[in-house]
């Protein structure tokens, strides 16, 4: 869509500044227009890089912390041992006192019950 | 940047440097800069093309975002904390344009350069694309990421006001 050619006034007046910029305008000399451009696939190998090294220090991490439990003792093992566990069952002399011979015969004759 | 983009770019450059040179309002050495920056932008690859727009749209809406952007620039510059930050560094630059580049526009094109100064921005900036850029419409609608309906009522009411403009400037030096 063109604007309409009534407009000649003002497009004089732009052309007339137009003509007087272009002849001020400086010399076309970008400082980067010759060098290369930077290499996309160096920015992707750079990503890849630091990515990486992220997951090995995540996972070395992992790996400490997983060693540091290995080496410490468990709770139970930790704990200091307060009563010493009997070797012999509980009341497994009750049994053999049954059987054992009376110290009776240690007493006086008069204080042996002799029994029918 | 690729061989036939430097090309391309090379043909629009002096359009491209109204263009900058409008986007700043006049000043020479801020327009220069802002296409500097606009180059590099491209060399670099940090502004992709589009494929609706054509390469001017596309160019002149670079040159149109970098340009505010270092408007922005120039503000912080400005302000109090820029200015301790430009006294503390020692880069003190005086922005203004240099005489030799003021005395190069003749009395015609400054007459316009301050009535254009006095309309609203998106009114001037429709009446350069149009006039000084010879771009359509539409294509002045794309650079300024308007409506075509918006671009069209600012084009209006621009040249009605740029007339009235130009009028009381020529009544007054008569």
């Amino acid at each position: 869509m063109k604007p309409d050619p009534l407009d000649s006034d003002l497009r004089a007046h732009f052309q007339m500044q137009r003509r007087v910029i272009q002849e001020s305008c400086p010399a076309w000399n970008p400082p980067q227009v010759h060098s290369p451009v930077r290499d996309k696939t160096l920015t992707w190998f750079r990503y890849l890089a630091v990515s990486a090294a992220t997951v090995a220090l995540i996972l070395s991490g992992v790996y400490l912390m997983k060693e540091n439990q290995v080496g410490q003792p468990s709770l139970t093992e930790a704990l200091p041992v307060l009563l010493n566990q009997p070797a012999e069952p509980l009341f497994a002399n009750l049994e053999t006192a049954q059987q054992a011979v009376s110290s009776d015969y240690l007493l006086p004759s008069r204080f042996t019950i002799q029994l029918p | 940047m690729e061989r036939e983009l430097a090309d391309n770019l090379e043909t629009l450059h002096p359009d491209a440097f109204g263009w900058a040179l409008h986007c700043c309002g006049g000043d020479y050495s801020r327009a220069e800069e802002v296409l500097q920056n606009a180059y590099l932008k491209v060399a670099q690859g940090c502004a992709s093309r589009l494929g609706s727009s054509t390469l001017k749209t596309w160019w002149f809406g670079v040159i149109r975002l970098t340009a505010l952007e270092e408007f922005r620039r120039q503000r912080y510059r400005e302000s109090l904390l820029g200015k301790l930050w430009l006294h503390l560094s020692g880069d003190n630059q005086d922005p203004r344009p240099s005489p030799a580049h003021q005395a190069e526009l003749d009395e015609q094109t400054l007459q316009l350069r301050v009535a254009i100064d006095q309309l609203p921005d998106r009114q001037a900036e429709v009446l350069h694309l149009v006039f000084y850029q010879d771009l359509s419409l539409s294509e002045a609608a794309l650079v300024m990421k308007v409506s075509l309906g918006s671009a069209r009522q600012h084009y209006e009411r621009g040249k009605a006001r740029l007339r009235s403009l130009l009028q009381t400037h020529s009544d007054n030096e008569t």
